[in-house]
């Protein structure tokens, strides 16, 4: 019932978990995929509010979902929020231009997931 | 939010074992003298999942360690190069001091050394088409290298799990992307060739675009190597501007009875017509739909005329219907008819044959559909008498 849909997007399972159960801690409902173009299909269906999606994915990655969610006017409002090990700012940057509405560093703990939410209104 | 230690630990020791696996095989790889791109993508990986992994476990110096390992593959992995032995053995002792790390609980200390070990530079590709790992037909390859083509190359590594289904694999949305851009020269391996001995091979897309690499960054997202001919390791020969026909060079061994006009303005195309022509004809190339016309007007003025001319439909400046219906009304005039009349084949995409077809039956003399090979070619000017 709940109005709140998350989408998590990553290819490692331990990650999916960890900010799967803390959204759903949260009270959100949550969805997962393992790659860009498993999250593209299942966005395109459902209705979300956030999205965190990884960026090192095969078959699709987060830059390339993250373009195809920002070049969908349906979509494009959805903030997503990219995850990464890399801190290069050239990366970050790339990612905000794409449209990305918050960078997180891995690993990262409940605490920034905290951050995040509110920095994004939730 | 916390997760098991030995939950942790399980994952750990995967990921090197992962990292471990990629470093071997890229060894065999190396040792066959085929360097394996798919697994500086599969270490690239691992390492990068390990890094978060270890720092999350308190392993700082391992962690280190492995972003140092993660960083060299990235680099390679981005640059289209090669890892060279040291790197490799190095890259072997920094997972060996990590599994220690995590089997012991100690983080691994004093690593300067190991990691000015693994920063030693990985030596380059010596050629940017010996990274490719597939055969490309000889007149691609001799068009994309030409000194003079006025479009990028780029060559596309994308990441893909090899349990990937066929329909899924032949329609990403990547091919899609790629063809707004620019247009594809090839696409490796098909399906059924994914190594499936490994949870991860590699797609290769070849293309070609008018963008430049700066263009594209806010359009592919994943590895892209520019196949630019200073890379090359073929010296680059002087270039002729193209933006004029050039008169033909006549060499030797080329008959001189009979005389093409190749109008193209895609320059792969048209330059794998001309080496495809090469061996047939005296040929001459027009890029635009006026200068095709002008080209024609002249040759007759000459009365010199052309024998054939491969003719593409989409032009700068014109068409190439515009074009053959100036080319038979200018021999009327000079009343030129019937098998005197120049021969033209007709290029175009699949998506335009039909229309073609029907409407230029009386005009043009036989068609091809894009790309363009030399089988087909060959076969086309057997059947029109021009060859034997």
């Amino acid at each position: 019932m709940s109005e709140k849909r998350a989408l998590v997007v990553d290819d490692h399972g331990i990650n999916r978990n960890f900010i799967k159960s803390y959204l759903v801690s949260k009270g959100f409902e949550v969805q997962t995929a393992e790659n860009g173009l498993e999250a593209q299909k299942i966005a395109e269906q459902e209705d979300f509010v956030l999205i965190f999606s990884d960026i090192e994915m095969p078959v699709m990655n987060g830059l390339e979902f993250l373009a195809s969610i920002k070049k969908n006017p349906a979509k494009a409002n959805i903030p997503v929020v990219m995850l990464s090990t890399v801190d290069k700012p050239e990366i970050i940057d790339r990612a905000k231009k794409i449209g990305a509405a918050h960078y997180m560093i891995k690993p990262f703990t409940a605490d920034k997931m905290d951050e995040t939410l509110q920095t994004l209104g939730f | 939010m916390s997760f098991s230690d030995d939950e942790h630990t399980a994952d750990l020791l995967e990921q090197l074992e992962g990292v471990e696996a990629g470093l071997m095989d890229y060894d065999a790889s190396l040792a066959e003298g085929k360097p394996d791109p798919a697994l500086v993508h599969i270490i690239f990986r691992h390492a990068h999942n390990l890094k978060s992994r270890l720092s999350m476990a308190g392993l700082e110096g391992a962690s280190s360690l492995i972003h140092t390992v993660e960083e060299r593959f990235d680099n390679i992995r981005s640059g289209g190069g090669q890892a060279n032995r040291e790197l490799i053995d190095a890259s072997f002792t920094a997972v060996d001091r990590i599994r220690n790390a995590v089997q012991t609980g100690e983080d691994c200390t004093e690593n300067n050394d190991l990691i000015r070990q693994l920063a030693s530079e990985a030596a380059p590709a010596k050629d940017a088409f010996t990274a490719i790992p597939f055969d490309l037909e000889p007149e691609w390859k001799a068009a994309l290298t030409a000194p003079d083509r006025e479009t990028y190359v780029f060559r596309i590594e994308k990441a893909v799990t090899t349990d990937i289904d066929k329909a899924t694999y032949e329609s990403l949305p990547i091919f899609d992307t790629v063809k707004e851009i620019g247009r594809i020269i090839a696409v490796y391996p098909p399906h059924e060739k994914l190594n499936r001995s490994r949870e991860e091979d590699l797609l290769h897309i070849l293309f070609t675009t008018e963008k430049t690499e700066d263009d594209l960054f806010f359009v592919i997202f994943d590895t892209l190597i520019p196949l630019d001919i200073e890379r090359s390791a073929k010296p680059a020969r002087e270039s002729s501007p193209i933006d004029v026909a050039p008169r033909p060079s006549v060499q030797r061994d080329i008959p001189e009875d009979l005389r093409a006009l190749i109008v193209e303005d895609d320059f792969v195309t048209r330059h794998l017509e001309v080496n495809i022509l090469r061996q047939y004809a005296r040929s001459q190339v027009a890029v635009s739909a006026p200068e095709a016309r002008e080209a024609f007007r002249l040759a007759l003025e000459e009365n010199d005329p052309y024998d054939l001319i491969i003719l593409d439909m989409l032009l700068p400046e014109g068409s190439g219907s515009e074009v053959l219906s100036a080319i038979r009304a200018m021999e009327d005039d000079a009343d030129i008819r019937g098998l005197d009349r120049c021969k033209v084949v007709i290029v175009s995409n699949v998506k335009d044959m039909e229309t073609v077809r029907s409407t230029f039956r009386d005009q043009a003399d036989a068609y091809l559909v894009k790309p363009v090979d030399r089988e087909e070619v060959e076969k086309t000017l057997k059947r029109l008498g021009m060859i034997h």
